[in-house]
């Protein structure tokens, strides 16, 4: 063998064996060489260091959150003294507002029932967007999803059983239907955001995280090996950017309403979509409400392309295109008749 | 998979003089500072940034007695949290937290395995501010190649590293103070030399 180089060694598993002493044949193999060939001796030493830190590393990655856990109680005792006197009077004022709140927030009977829709046939539970442009979807669960081109979407099977919960690659704005008894869970690779009858925009690439919060509260967690780690709680108007190659890994901002809606609404493609997925559309892009007077209107379909216009050019093409009218009640509430 | 993890280590020998880790030391010394004035969250990151590091190190110098370097670590950490009034401020943190790590790493392994002459062993090996140095950069290489792994492919290493971490433990219960030592006597021998050869004075043995 000729010209032996560290990464050659380290790419055979009889070496790794020979290095972690697992298999007798293959460490006598071994031993024996290195003996025969003592120019490489360097080489090996090399490779060898390299084989075992990796080994070390994944170790030291697998005790680690538990390793935290113990520092946390330690830290937590040892400071306990100095503070159990300071919290005991908040606490109990949060304590008595919780119970208050639990009473006051009680689900009333009709809730007890899970408010999701009977679904008829299987549910779509993959959704990716080629479109080219943002394209909206309903979820089984009557939620509403933006994607942005090239995103998709993948629901549990599971969905609306126990959590509503799905993995997402890419961009995608969820306005969550509120339902107490199902949580709305949203992973992107090791983190998980979960929704609390909300409205937010996330993004999930290559171990990159961003949540813009709108409306509600969201929670994100981080999951490492089984065991989940809070990162944040938000706010509305509330962002969190998490880059693991950036060197100020996790930053909390806030954003302008506008940031958002300019993103919703930067592009719509209709193809003989149904009026009533457009109208959805039009709600989350706009942030608005929308009421029509005819309900022989939602079985028509509507075409169109928008890019970046304003909620009044894209209502003026619609209505036209229906033969209707629109009018603005308020700021946020829109008639069609 | 495994040789694709590996081969970048391969590629990456050429990279040693220049540690990126310097690029993040105005962060560290600010966290460092907040520890040594007492702030708990600094004590956390600290403990969260370095515990792999300091590991992996432990491991290094104990030939692998994971669970000696787990224990161990968190008394350190516990150790230097308790002693923070007494410690510099202004000093290389990394290099500070692997050496002193080492020395009370070695000093309660030799106080464990009974062991009367590990002392010497560690003031041989005085100046390893440099061997942190370079192990900071070896770590940071090893480090970046796992994480651009996916899990799948991960979890199939870890199981090996793991399986065959405990075949060894298994197989060498027997000798693994008589290896260490010779390791740690080895390693020493090999740096009185080169002080010795640095110096340029007689070797008298």
């Amino acid at each position: 063998m000729a010209n032996i180089s560290v990464d050659q060694l380290i790419g055979q598993p009889s070496f790794i064996n020979y290095c972690f002493h697992a298999n007798e044949d293959d460490v006598n193999y071994w031993t024996n060489w290195v003996a025969a060939h003592p120019e490489y001796a360097a080489i090996v030493e090399e490779a060898t260091d390299m084989v075992k830190a990796a080994g070390w590393l994944l170790v030291a990655e697998k005790e680690k959150p538990a390793a935290m856990a113990k520092m946390d109680a330690w830290l937590l005792e040892t400071s306990a003294p100095v503070r159990r006197m300071r919290w005991y009077y908040p606490a109990a004022a949060a304590a008595v507002l919780l119970l208050a709140a639990v009473w006051y927030f009680r689900p009333s009977p009709v809730q007890k029932q899970p408010n999701l829709p009977v679904v008829a046939a299987p549910a779509k539970l993959y959704y990716h967007n080629t479109s080219g442009a943002m394209q909206g979807f309903v979820l089984p669960d009557s939620s509403y999803v933006l994607l942005e081109n090239g995103t998709s979407l993948q629901l549990d099977s599971a969905f609306g059983r126990s959590t509503r919960s799905m993995a997402l690659n890419g961009t995608a704005y969820f306005k969550v239907s509120p339902d107490p008894l199902h949580r709305f869970q949203v992973t992107g690779g090791s983190y998980m955001v979960t929704a609390l009858g909300t409205a937010f925009r996330m993004t999930a690439t290559q171990g990159k995280l961003q949540v813009l919060l709108e409306t509600g509260k969201v929670m994100v967690e981080n999951s490492q090996n089984g065991i989940r780690r809070l990162v944040a709680y938000l706010q509305p108007t509330e962002s969190l950017l998490i880059d693991p190659s950036h060197q100020n890994k996790q930053q909390q901002h806030t954003f302008t309403a506008a940031t958002l809606n300019a993103w919703k609404a930067q592009e719509m493609v209709f193809d003989h979509t149904p009026v009533s997925e457009v109208l959805l559309q039009l709600e989350a892009s706009y942030n608005i409400q929308i009421q029509i007077k005819d309900s022989t209107l939602q079985k028509e379909v509507f075409s169109g392309r928008f890019k970046n216009d304003a909620l009044s050019a894209v209502l003026d093409v619609l209505c036209f295109t229906l033969n209707k009218q629109y009018q603005f009640i308020d700021s946020t509430n829109v008639i069609i008749q | 998979m495994l040789s694709a993890l590996l081969y970048i280590f391969g590629l990456n020998q050429n990279t040693r003089e220049t540690p990126a880790w310097r690029c993040g030391m105005p962060d560290e010394r600010d966290i460092w500072m907040k520890f040594c004035a007492g702030e708990q969250a600094a004590f956390r990151e600290l403990y969260d940034t370095y515990y792999s590091r300091m590991f992996v190190w432990g491991c290094k110098w104990l030939d692998g007695d994971t669970a000696f370097v787990k224990d161990h670590l968190h008394d350190f950490f516990i150790y230097i949290w308790e002693k923070r009034a007494n410690l510099s401020s202004d000093i290389n943190v990394s290099a500070y937290l692997l050496t002193a790590f080492k020395r009370r790493l070695i000093e309660q392994w030799g106080r464990e395995k009974k062991l009367t002459d590990v002392s010497s062993l560690i003031n041989l090996s005085a100046d390893t501010r440099e061997d942190a140095d370079i192990f900071t950069a070896q770590f940071n290489r090893i480090q970046q190649a796992l994480q651009t792994l996916t899990p799948a492919q991960r979890e199939v290493i870890e199981l090996r590293f793991l399986q065959n971490m405990s075949l060894q433990q298994i197989a060498d219960a027997k000798n693994t103070s008589l290896r260490t030592v010779y390791n740690l006597t080895h390693r020493a021998i090999i740096q009185l030399r080169q002080e010795v050869g640095k110096k340029n004075i007689f070797f008298l043995w």
